[in-house]
């Protein structure tokens, strides 16, 4: 792993992640190559070999496909990404939002698939033609987008999110292990914010578009009995409401864990009559500037009448 | 000083956990991903 500082301005560095459905990813597991094959297919593309790679987002399966790749391939990954969490569409990554155009880009699935997409008119439609692409294959597929520059990934990645997981993640599972509190760990280390404890008192979810969408209802327990919540979801947690007033929105990260062992629930994983802990965590600067929230702020995802206003920490 | 870090097979499970939190809603789970990293 090479720090973000460190990359050398004429490197060529290459955007790497899984697009498709989460839902389907739990049944339909992944071959294990599906990214090399991407990569593999954009050098052909462009003619020039890979110096490293960088994930478009640290959050869930894409915190692994760089690291996958690398392993695979000889490349050294930079310790950052293009979100600082997870979202679901391809254009919410920082690399289109501060100036780099996402196209070429190419995708490979199990099979044996791969498809190169030379241009599009925008980002957006590098987004639709690869969920166009991602249905056919089967709702998940390796993808290699975004040839860029050094000089470029060290002032548009958000910075250090490989090494944030690492700590993160060995704080929780430390906290397991000597009986501590994880939700309170979680919060501690990434000055977070709990917005409640609660029951899932109704969950309704689908499939549009190859995307998981829907929201959950929320009847708060312990300090927060009597509170009514609700989460709406587009694979991500988009929205945080407290008696029909929204508290959090995105871009800052809406946690749900599991209220008695404080692990993550994925979207997938949801289920009627769960207690869980909802937590909020800051978005990094790069992700609040006025360019960023036109692309991952509420109105991106439907919601033009909320404003985005950032959480305050604990 | 050597800028690359080598990121060790024992540190995957710490990564995919801390992944898996900064990721929660979406994104799939990272445990297929680290197990083939691994």
């Amino acid at each position: 792993m090479i720090p973000l500082d460190e990359v050398p301005d004429d490197w060529l560095v290459v955007s790497l992640d899984g697009i498709g459905a989460p839902v389907v990813g739990v049944e339909k597991i992944e071959e294990g190559e599906e990214c090399l094959r991407a990569l593999r297919a954009l050098e052909k593309e462009l003619g020039v070999k890979v110096d490293a790679l960088i994930s478009a987002e640290i959050g869930e399966a894409n915190s692994m496909e760089p690291m996958l790749t690398a392993a695979e391939a000889g490349l050294p990954v930079v310790d950052g990404d293009g979100m600082g969490r997870a979202f679901p569409e391809m254009q919410m990554c920082s690399w289109p939002i501060y100036g780099h155009r996402e196209a070429p880009g190419a995708m490979a699935e199990e099979k044996g698939s791969i498809v190169v997409i030379r241009d599009t008119p925008d980002d957006v439609w590098l987004d639709r033609i690869s969920r166009s692409v991602v249905v056919a294959m089967g709702a998940a597929a390796g993808l290699a987008t975004n040839p860029m520059r050094g000089q470029f990934v060290k002032h548009a990645a958000v910075p250090g999110t490989i090494t944030q997981a690492l700590n993160l993640g060995r704080a929780v599972l430390e906290a397991h292990a000597t009986n501590a509190d994880p939700v309170e760990t979680v919060i501690r280390q990434e000055n977070g914010k709990l917005l409640m404890t609660s029951k899932t008192a109704d969950l309704e979810r689908h499939l549009k578009g190859g995307f998981a969408v829907g929201h959950m209802a929320l009847e708060g327990f312990g300090a927060f009995q009597g509170d009514k919540g609700r989460i709406d979801l587009q694979n991500e947690f988009l929205l945080f409401r407290r008696n029909g007033a929204v508290e959090v929105c995105v871009p800052d990260l809406i946690v749900v864990l599991d209220a008695d062992t404080g692990l993550p629930i994925a979207t997938e994983m949801l289920r009627y009559g769960q207690r869980i802990a909802v937590l909020c965590l800051p978005a990094h600067a790069l992700l609040r500037s006025p360019e960023a929230l036109a692309v991952v702020g509420p109105a991106a995802f439907g919601y033009p009448d909320i404003t985005f206003t950032p959480m305050g920490g604990s | 000083m050597d800028p690359i870090t080598t990121i060790a097979r024992a540190d995957m499970a710490d990564v995919a956990q801390g992944g898996a939190f900064l990721g929660t809603g979406g994104g799939g789970a990272p445990h297929v991903g680290r197990l083939m990293a691994e």
